[in-house]
C-alpha cells in the first residue's frame, strides 16, 4: 500500500506514511464535525419530547463544550498533519528529483529540453504539493467519514431515508469516475500546449540577442503570440469540460434534497417514521452537501493531477547511471572493444570500433567533422553508455563504474 | 518597489483584460443573482418542516422539496454561467499579459536580465500570469457572493426571530475577527519572502538543470546541487513559517465557525423558558438547518483573502518588469550616409557594475576598412562591438554609424546596417532553412542553400537525416558550437548588410571546423565594412588596422607591421602566441 502511493504520488516513504497520517486524522475531524448534529439531534428530541427541562443544562453544558473542544484539537492536529508535514516532504520530493537528475546519463539530457525538465521540478512539485496536501487527505478523510456516517444511520435508523439521502453520493462520484479518461485526455493536450508556450518564451529570452540582430523579433513574436493565444483557448476548453464534469455530478447532488424531502414527507404522512427521524435527515442533508460537493472538485482535481504524477514518476523511474565507487584498474590503457553506438535511435554514430590507447602513449583521433572522434572521448569517460560492445579502463568495463569515480582518472580539455 | 498608497490591482487587470472588463463585471452580476437564488430554497425547507411540525396538509412536501431542487439547480446553473464568463476574462488577461510582457522585454536594453537569469524572468511571464486566473475566475464572482449572500443570511436569520438571529451570528463575527487578524500587513510581509524564496528557488532549478551537462564532465554535480539544495530549504523554511503563523487562527477560526451549533442550544434554553410551543420548535429547527450556510460561506471568503494577496504579488512581479525602461526610440529616423562607424569619447558601465567595461573610447572605422578589436579577454572588445548595434546605450559619448548617431536610428533600420555574428549565437527549434531565414524571411530555398554554401556549411547539411528541413533539438539532433556558427553565418550572408562585425569564437577543438569558419568569414567580408573581433592572432595580420584594447581602453592602433614597431602591448600578445605555435608544432 505505502509503496504504491510511493509510486502513484511520487513520494519519499515517510511521505507515504505522512499521507496515510493525514488521511486519518482528516476522517476524525470530519467525525468530530458531525458530533454537533448529535447535540442538535438531542435538543430537539428533548423539546418535541417535552423533557427540555433545566436538569439538562448540565449536559448541553458539558456536551457543547466537549465538542467544541474536540474541534478545536482535531483541526489543529489535522493541520499540523497536512500542512506541515507535506511541505517538508515538497523539499524531500524537490531534493531527491534533483539528486536524481544529476545522475542521470547525459543522454537523457539530449531528450528533454530544459523547459520541460524545470516544470518537472518546480510545477509538479506545487501541483502535488497541494494535492497530497489537501486535496487527497480531505477526499479520502470524507468518503470514509460519510460512509461511517451512512452506515451507521442505516442500522440505527430507516433505511429507507438513509438510501434516499446517500445515494446521490455514490452516482455523483461515477461520474466524475467515468469522465476521467476524457478529463485525463484534456488536461494532456492542454499541458501539451502550454508546454509549447513555456518553451518559446524561453527560447525568446535565450535567443533576444539572435532575433534583434536579425531583425527577427516582431516575426518571432507573432508566433510567440499564436502559442499564447493557444493556450488562452485551450485552458478555455479544458475549463468548460472540467466544469461539465464536476457540474452535473454537483446537480446529482442537490437533486438529494428532494429525494429526501420527498421519501421522508412520503414515510412521515404514513406514520412510518417520526418527524424527528424526518428532521434528523433534512438536518444531515443540508450538512452533507456542500462538503460532498467540495470533496468532488477535489476528486477532479486529483484525477488531473495525475498526469503531473507519472511525468514526475517518470523522471525518478529513469535508470540512473550508478556503478561502484571503487575502481580497481590494472594501470589505465583504455580499450574499445567492439563498440557500436547511436545517440537517438536512427543513426550510427559508431559501429564496431576496437582500439586500445595505451597508457603513458599518445592517441590522436582524426578525421573529418561528424567522424564521431568527439563521441569516441565522451564514451571513454562515461558521458554516455554504449549500445554494443564494450569499454575498459585498465581492464575494468567502464559501464559498472560510478561515473564520477571514474571521471577521478580523467582530466578533459574541450 | 517601495512604492507608497494603495495598490490598485483592479484597475490593473481592467488594463489588461480590454474588453473583456464587461465580462467580469456581468460574471460578478450573474455570481450575485444565483447567490440570491440559492438561498430561496431554504424558505422551501421552512415550510416543510412547518407542514411536518403542525401536521398539515402532507400532499405540500413533495412540492416544496421539488420546488426547492428546481431553484438550487437553477442557481447552480446560473452560478456556472458566471463562472464561465470570469473565465473567459481570467484566460484573456492572462494572455494579454504574457503577451505585453513578452513584447516589451524585447524591447529592452540586453544584458538587464543576465543578473536575474532567465528562470526568474520566464517564471514571471509564465507563473506570475496564471496565478492572476484564480482570482479572477474564481475569487472575483466567490467575492460577490460573499458580499451578497450575508445580506439575504440576515434576512432569512432575522426575518424568522431575530433575536436567535442575532445569537447564531456571534460565533460567526469571533470567527471573521480571527480571519482578518490572518490577513493582517505582516502577512503581506511574509507572503512576499514566501514568493521570494519561490523565485531564488525557480531561477536555481533552472542554472541547475541547464548545468547539468557541463557540471557533470568535471564530475562536479554535487556542488551545483548543493547550491540548488540551499535553495530548496530556504524555501521549505517560508513555507513552514507561513503556515506556522497561520497555525492558531487557522484553528480557531475553523473551531468557531463550527461552534454554532452551541449557540442554537443556548437560545433554545433562553427562549424555552416561557414554555416549549411548537412555534419554538419549528424556529430552533429552521435555524439548525439554515446556520452551515454561514459556515459555508466564511469559508469561501477566508480563502479568497490568500488568493488575492497570492494576486497582488503576482501582478506587482509582473509591473516590475513592465516598468523596465525600453530603450529609447525618438522617433528621428535617420538614414545613416555610408558604411563608417565611429566612436566620439565612449564610456559604458554594466548596471551595478563596479568600473567601467569601455572607457573613454574614440575610433573611426572608414566604410570598406576591415578592422580587428584585439585584447586580453573581459578587455571590452565584446562591450564595444554590441555598443555599436545599440544592443544598450552608451554612458557617455556617442556612436555614429553612416555619420548618425545610433539613437537616432529606427532600430531596423541600424539592423539592415549591421550584421552581428556572436560567438555563441543560438539556433531556435525550426528547421534549418526556417534558421537561416530568420534573417531574411522572403528568401526562397535556393538562396538559402546558396547561403549555406557560401557559410561553408554543405558538410553539415550532407550528414542531417533530412538535409536542410532537419529540425533542431528534435531527436536529439544538435550540432556543434562551430557548427552552429556556420549556420548563423549563413544568416549573415543573406542578409547581406554593408556592415559586419563578426565575434569569432574563442576555441575550437576542431581545426577542420576552424579552417571553414574562416573560409566562411573570408566570403562574408568581400566588399563590406568589417569588425573582427578576435581572440587568436592568426587572424587578424591581414586587417587593414587592429585596435588593441586594454581594461576597457583603446591603447594602440595601426596595421601590423606599425603595431609590432610599437612595442606594446600587442607585440607581446603577438610573441606569445608564435610561441604558442612553436610549441604546437614541436609537441
Amino acid at each position: 500500500m505505502i509503496e504504491r502511493l510511493q509510486h502513484k504520488y511520487a513520494l519519499s516513504r515517510q511521505g507515504a506514511t505522512d499521507m496515510i497520517k493525514a488521511c486519518t486524522c482528516v476522517t476524525i475531524t470530519n467525525i468530530t464535525l458531525m458530533m454537533p448534529a448529535g447535540i442538535l439531534f438531542c435538543l430537539i428530541k428533548d423539546l418535541l419530547e417535552g423533557t427540555f427541562t433545566r436538569e439538562r443544562i448540565p449536559f448541553y453544558a458539558a456536551g457543547s463544550v466537549a465538542v467544541i473542544a474536540l474541534i478545536a484539537l482535531t483541526n489543529f492536529i489535522q493541520y499540523n498533519a497536512t500542512f506541515l508535514t507535506t511541505y517538508r516532504e515538497s523539499g524531500v520530493r524537490r531534493t531527491t528529483l534533483a539528486e536524481k537528475l544529476r545522475k542521470l546519463p547525459l543522454s537523457y539530457f539530449g531528450k528533454k529540453n530544459i523547459a520541460d525538465l524545470t516544470t518537472n521540478i518546480m510545477g509538479d512539485c506545487a501541483q502535488i504539493e497541494t494535492a497530497s496536501s489537501h486535496w487527497i487527505p480531505e477526499m479520502i478523510g470524507a468518503v470514509i467519514s460519510v460512509s461511517l456516517v451512512g452506515v451507521s444511520l442505516f442500522f440505527a435508523f430507516d433505511w429507507r431515508m438513509v438510501l434516499a439521502s446517500f445515494w446521490v453520493i455514490p452516482v455523483a462520484f461515477l461520474i466524475i469516475i467515468t469522465c476521467a479518461g476524457a478529463e485525463r485526455r484534456a488536461v494532456r493536450k492542454n499541458s501539451a500546449v502550454k508546454l509549447a508556450m513555456t518553451d518559446g518564451i524561453q527560447e525568446c529570452l535565450e535567443s533576444i540577442r539572435d532575433l534583434r540582430a536579425n531583425n527577427a523579433e516582431n516575426r518571432y513574436m507573432d508566433e510567440l503570440e499564436e502559442k499564447i493565444r493557444n493556450v488562452e483557448k485551450e485552458a478555455l476548453l479544458t475549463e468548460l469540460k472540467m466544469a461539465v464534469y464536476v457540474n452535473s455530478s454537483a446537480i446529482i447532488l442537490k437533486i438529494g434534497i428532494g429525494t429526501t424531502a420527498v421519501v421522508g414527507g412520503a414515510l412521515f404522512a404514513k406514520g412510518e417514521i417520526s418527524i424527528l427521524t424526518f428532521f434528523m435527515f433534512l438536518m444531515l442533508v443540508s450538512r452533507l452537501y456542500d462538503p460532498m460537493q467540495i470533496t468532488l472538485q477535489n476528486f477532479a482535481a486529483i484525477i488531473s493531477c495525475g498526469i503531473q504524477c507519472e511525468r514526475l514518476d517518470e523522471v525518478l523511474s529513469t535508470k540512473p547511471q550508478t556503478g561502484d565507487e571503487k575502481i580497481n584498474n590494472n594501470g589505465f590503457d583504455i580499450v574499445f572493444d567492439h563498440v557500436g553506438f547511436q545517440y537517438s535511435d536512427d543513426t550510427d554514430v559508431l559501429t564496431d570500433v576496437s582500439f586500445t590507447a595505451k597508457q603513458g602513449g599518445v592517441t590522436a583521433l582524426i578525421g573529418p567533422s561528424g567522424g564521431g572522434k568527439t563521441t569516441i572521448s565522451r564514451l571513454a569517460a562515461r558521458f554516455w553508455d554504449v549500445n554494443s560492445g564494450r569499454i575498459t579502463l585498465g581492464g575494468v568495463d567502464i559501464s559498472g563504474i560510478d561515473p564520477e569515480t571514474l571521471l577521478k582518472n580523467y582530466s578533459i580539455v574541450f | 518597489m517601495g512604492k507608497t498608497g494603495k495598490f490598485d490591482h483592479m484597475k490593473l487587470i481592467g488594463q489588461y483584460a480590454g474588453g473583456h472588463k464587461k465580462l467580469i463585471a456581468l460574471g460578478r452580476a450573474i455570481a450575485a443573482v444565483s447567490a440570491l437564488l440559492v438561498l430561496v430554497p431554504y424558505y422551501d425547507l421552512w415550510k416543510i418542516i412547518s407542514i411536518a411540525v403542525n401536521g398539515e396538509d402532507l400532499s405540500g412536501i413533495s412540492r416544496y422539496a421539488w420546488q426547492a431542487v428546481i431553484l438550487t439547480v437553477t442557481s447552480l446553473l446560473i452560478y456556472i454561467v458566471a463562472l464561465l464568463c470570469t473565465h473567459i476574462a481570467a484566460f484573456r488577461v492572462q494572455a494579454n499579459m504574457r503577451s505585453s510582457l513578452m513584447r516589451r522585454i524585447l524591447t529592452l536594453p540586453l544584458g538587464v536580465f543576465d543578473e536575474d537569469g532567465t528562470g526568474k524572468i520566464r517564471r514571471i511571464v509564465n507563473d506570475s500570469t496564471a496565478a492572476t486566473e484564480t482570482f479572477i475566475a474564481h475569487q472575483l464572482p466567490d467575492k460577490t457572493v460573499a458580499a451578497v449572500t450575508p445580506i439575504g443570511l440576515m434576512v432569512l436569520v432575522f426575518a424568522f426571530n431575530w433575536k436567535m438571529g442575532l445569537i447564531c451570528m456571534i460565533p460567526a463575527l469571533i470567527g471573521f475577527l480571527c480571519m482578518t487578524s490572518m490577513m493582517g500587513k505582516g502577512m503581506q510581509e511574509k507572503m512576499k519572502e514566501y514568493q521570494n524564496a519561490l523565485d531564488i528557488m525557480s531561477s536555481e532549478a533552472t542554472e541547475y538543470v541547464r548545468g547539468i551537462p557541463v557540471v557533470k564532465t568535471f564530475g562536479q554535480t554535487i556542488h551545483s546541487f548543493r547550491r540548488f539544495k540551499a535553495s530548496i530549504d530556504g524555501y521549505g523554511k517560508w513555507t513552514t513559517e507561513y503556515t506556522l503563523v497561520l497555525r492558531f487562527p487557522m484553528t480557531a477560526f475553523m473551531t468557531c465557525i463550527n461552534a454554532i451549533f452551541a449557540f442554537i442550544v443556548v437560545a433554545a434554553f433562553i427562549f424555552a423558558k416561557d414554555g416549549v410551543s411548537a412555534g419554538l420548535i419549528l424556529n430552533v429547527m429552521y435555524y439548525i438547518i439554515v446556520t452551515p450556510l454561514i459556515t459555508v460561506a466564511l469559508t469561501k471568503v477566508a480563502y479568497s483573502g490568500e488568493a488575492e494577496m497570492t494576486l497582488i504579488d503576482a501582478l506587482k512581479r509582473v509591473e516590475r518588469v513592465m516598468e523596465l525602461e525600453p530603450l529609447p526610440d525618438n522617433g528621428a529616423g535617420r538614414i545613416p550616409a555610408d558604411h563608417s562607424v565611429e566612436l566620439k569619447n565612449v564610456t559604458y558601465r554594466y548596471k551595478g557594475a563596479a568600473r567601467d567595461a569601455v572607457k573613454n573610447v574614440s575610433l573611426r572605422i572608414e566604410p570598406g576598412e576591415h578592422v580587428a578589436l584585439v585584447g586580453p579577454s573581459g578587455s571590452g572588445k565584446t562591450t564595444l562591438a554590441e555598443l555599436m548595434v545599440r544592443f544598450f546605450d552608451v554612458t557617455e559619448g556617442e556612436i555614429l554609424v553612416g555619420g548618425v548617431n545610433v539613437k537616432d536610428i529606427e532600430p531596423s533600420e541600424l539592423m539592415k546596417q549591421v550584421s552581428f555574428v556572436f560567438q555563441d549565437s543560438r539556433l531556435i527549434k525550426k528547421s534549418i532553412l526556417e534558421n537561416v531565414r530568420m534573417a531574411k524571411p522572403d528568401a526562397d530555398e535556393n538562396e538559402v542553400m546558396d547561403a549555406l554554401k557560401k557559410a561553408q556549411c554543405m558538410d553539415i547539411i550532407e550528414k542531417l537525416p533530412k538535409g536542410v528541413h532537419t529540425v533542431i533539438g528534435e531527436k536529439g539532433t544538435y550540432l556543434s558550437g562551430g557548427e552552429q556558427q556556420r549556420i548563423t553565418i549563413a544568416r549573415a550572408v543573406i542578409r547581406n548588410a554593408p556592415i559586419l562585425i563578426l565575434d569569432e569564437a574563442t576555441a575550437f577543438a576542431d581545426p577542420d571546423n576552424e579552417a571553414k569558419v574562416q573560409a566562411a568569414f573570408e566570403e562574408l567580408a568581400k566588399g563590406k565594412t568589417l569588425i573582427m573581433i578576435a581572440h587568436r592572432l592568426s587572424t587578424v595580420m591581414n586587417a587593414d588596422r587592429i585596435f588593441v584594447m586594454e581594461d576597457g581602453r583603446c591603447t594602440e592602433s595601426g596595421d601590423h607591421e606599425t603595431l609590432m614597431h610599437n612595442n606594446g602591448l600587442y607585440r607581446k600578445m603577438f610573441d606569445e602566441y608564435t610561441r604558442s605555435i612553436e610549441w604546437k608544432v614541436g609537441a
